[in-house]
């Protein structure tokens, strides 16, 4: 599955609800799917810096592939994470890093998160592309 | 009903509390963060910008005597406000923060040696803890911390204990900002006057809600911040016992702080010149007085029944359901109520206040160590004013029952 179809995916689900609780209802929901991070990807060089709580995220190339891993205490950052993982996970490292990954603002997500700097999507979004630039050559 | 506070007439003097916000009215309950403004507070911004801003202190013309009377007077007016001797005892900051590293950093450098110890409460905000640790760094003194119990209340025998000879200075927060806690600072300076040490309290959260007395305190440093106290960002208060302030070298250097300048010898002016080295912010003195002066026109005892019939239903309703544990229970509190839905991140839950219009704080509240001691990742905070209502609070219940079900 490419990105641009996961994306699609994602905005279809969102499309069909107009209002922000039942959006952030499916937020809240999905990041109940994250997978538990393993302890000792859970160090400080792991962490997001620009997030209000503790978010987490590591990555492993696995073939030709990336493998995520996240974690995040408060449920709608991790909600967040999950849906952006969901995106990423099993990409090869130069889609991830030329993907516009801007699916939030395409789901009408991004438009509620009045907070958005204080949930630190951007800074998500951007350490996703940071994992994935390692491991491209140039 | 004459004798209880007209909420209802006093919002009308604010205007930003009458807004929208994501749909619905505005719930503001983050003023242990900073207070909203009344008109006389922002009126008087523009009076000063409009009719005669100029700089002080230096010009013989019409307009800069004007803004430096205004300006002098509003030190006038703080120092009536705190019951301080004279004038000269009121040093012009930009907040608490300043305030305290203007100390640490003048008093603290030229008196501290190795070994010398600071005396801090387990309840500070940063702010009365970095600058310490800052000159203990350069110093060698020793920073040592009053623990405090489970309520949220001062352990004073382990204070006791820990203020001795070494003891030079004892710096404790008046009023928690994270837990509502109002401190017994006269039994802490009185402590610290037994042995020599210096007194510095942080009055950040104390002035907004109650009178305070420097002159009965008897402390030698008091400080806090207009923007909790109805006035302008970047403007606070230092007050200092004259004789202190006399002994202590300058902060900054530069203009206004001087009485004559040359390349082989600069003499320095008298307090309260001494400590503010160049042109300060006029508007926010001139302003701060406008926001003490609105203070001054509450009936106090009125204010203070309001706010603690908020804290106590706020309280009540919260116990109510067993969803909630309140952090910070101290006997003597002001109308804040630091609290964590179970189950919940306190951000999550701010993030859904807010989508009803309802601005809490939600975090660490800049003091970790409280959250340390009672091993949460944060709290969320209401913090109530005198304009704040009853059925603000009940906004605030409905959207937690709310937020219950979004995240269960
Ligand atoms: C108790 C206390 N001390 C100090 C401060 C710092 O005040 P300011 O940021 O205005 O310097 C605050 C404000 O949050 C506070 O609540």
């Amino acid at each position: 599955m490419s990105i641009a179809f996961k994306e699609a995916e994602i905005i279809e689900e969102f499309e069909m609800l107009d209002n922000w609780q039942d959006r952030f209802q499916i937020v809240i929901d999905t990041g109940e799917t994250l997978p538990p991070m393993p302890e000792e990807r859970m160090v400080d060089q792991n962490i997001i810096h620009g997030c209000q709580n503790k978010v987490y995220l590591s990555s492993d190339l696995n073939g030709e592939v990336l493998h995520f891993y996240g974690h995040s205490e408060a449920q709608i950052p991790r909600g967040l994470l999950t849906l952006l993982i969901r995106l990423v996970d099993g990409e090869k490292p130069e889609d991830i890093v030329q993907a516009s990954l801007d699916v939030f603002e395409k789901a009408g997500i991004k438009d509620n998160l009045s907070m958005q700097r204080a949930v630190g999507l951007e800074s998500m979004i951007k350490r996703v592309k940071l994992e994935a630039a390692k491991y491209v050559k140039n | 009903m004459a004798d209880k506070l007209d909420v209802m007439k006093i919002r009308e003097d604010f205007p930003i509390l009458h807004q929208e916000v994501n749909g619905y009215p505005l719930v503001y309950f983050d003023n242990g963060a900073t207070s909203q403004k009344p008109r006389q507070v922002i009126e008087a911004i523009t009076a000063y910008y409009s009719g005669y801003n100029a700089n002080i202190h230096r010009g013989v013309h019409t307009l800069s005597q004007r803004a430096t009377s205004a300006y002098e007077s509003s030190r006038e007016e703080v120092k009536t406000f705190l019951n301080a001797r004279s004038t000269e005892e009121i040093i012009f900051t930009k907040g608490t923060t300043e305030g305290i590293n203007l100390i640490a950093q003048t008093w603290g450098r030229h008196y501290l040696k190795t070994g010398d110890e600071i005396v801090v409460t387990a309840m500070e905000h940063h702010a009365n803890i970095v600058p310490w640790q800052m000159i203990c760094e350069e110093s060698g003194a020793v920073l040592k911390v009053i623990p405090m119990d489970q309520n949220g209340e001062l352990i004073l025998e382990e204070a006791q204990k820990l203020i001795g000879p070494r003891t030079r200075m004892v710096a404790a927060i008046h009023v928690s900002n994270a837990l509502g806690t109002i401190n017994p600072v006269e039994e802490l300076i009185a402590m610290a006057q037994k042995v020599g040490a210096m007194t510095l309290i942080d009055g950040a959260q104390a002035v907004p809600h109650f009178k305070v007395d420097v002159k009965k305190l008897d402390c030698d440093f008091y400080v806090f911040s207009a923007h909790k106290l109805l006035g302008p960002t970047g403007m606070g208060v230092l007050y200092g016992k004259l004789s202190n302030l006399e002994q202590i070298p300058p902060y900054q250097g530069g203009g206004d702080m001087i009485r004559s300048v040359s390349f082989s010898k600069t003499t320095y002016n008298d307090p309260p010149l001494k400590f503010e080295a160049g042109t300060p912010n006029i508007e926010g003195a001139i302003s701060m007085a406008e926001g003490i002066r609105y203070w001054n026109s509450l009936d106090h005892a009125q204010v203070a029944a309001h706010e603690q019939d908020l804290l106590q239903y706020a309280t009540e309703r919260l116990k109510a359901t067993g969803d909630y544990r309140i952090i910070g229970e101290a006997q003597n509190k002001v109308a804040v109520v630091s609290f964590l839905l179970n189950g919940a991140h306190p951000y999550d839950v701010g993030f859904i206040l807010d989508k009803h219009g309802i601005a809490v704080r939600t975090g660490h509240h800049c003091a970790e160590p409280v959250m340390q001691f009672f091993e949460v990742p944060g709290t969320i905070r209401a913090s109530f004013s005198f304009y704040n209502t009853r059925a603000e609070i009940d906004k605030m219940m409905d959207a937690l029952a709310v937020t219950k079900r979004m995240l269960a």
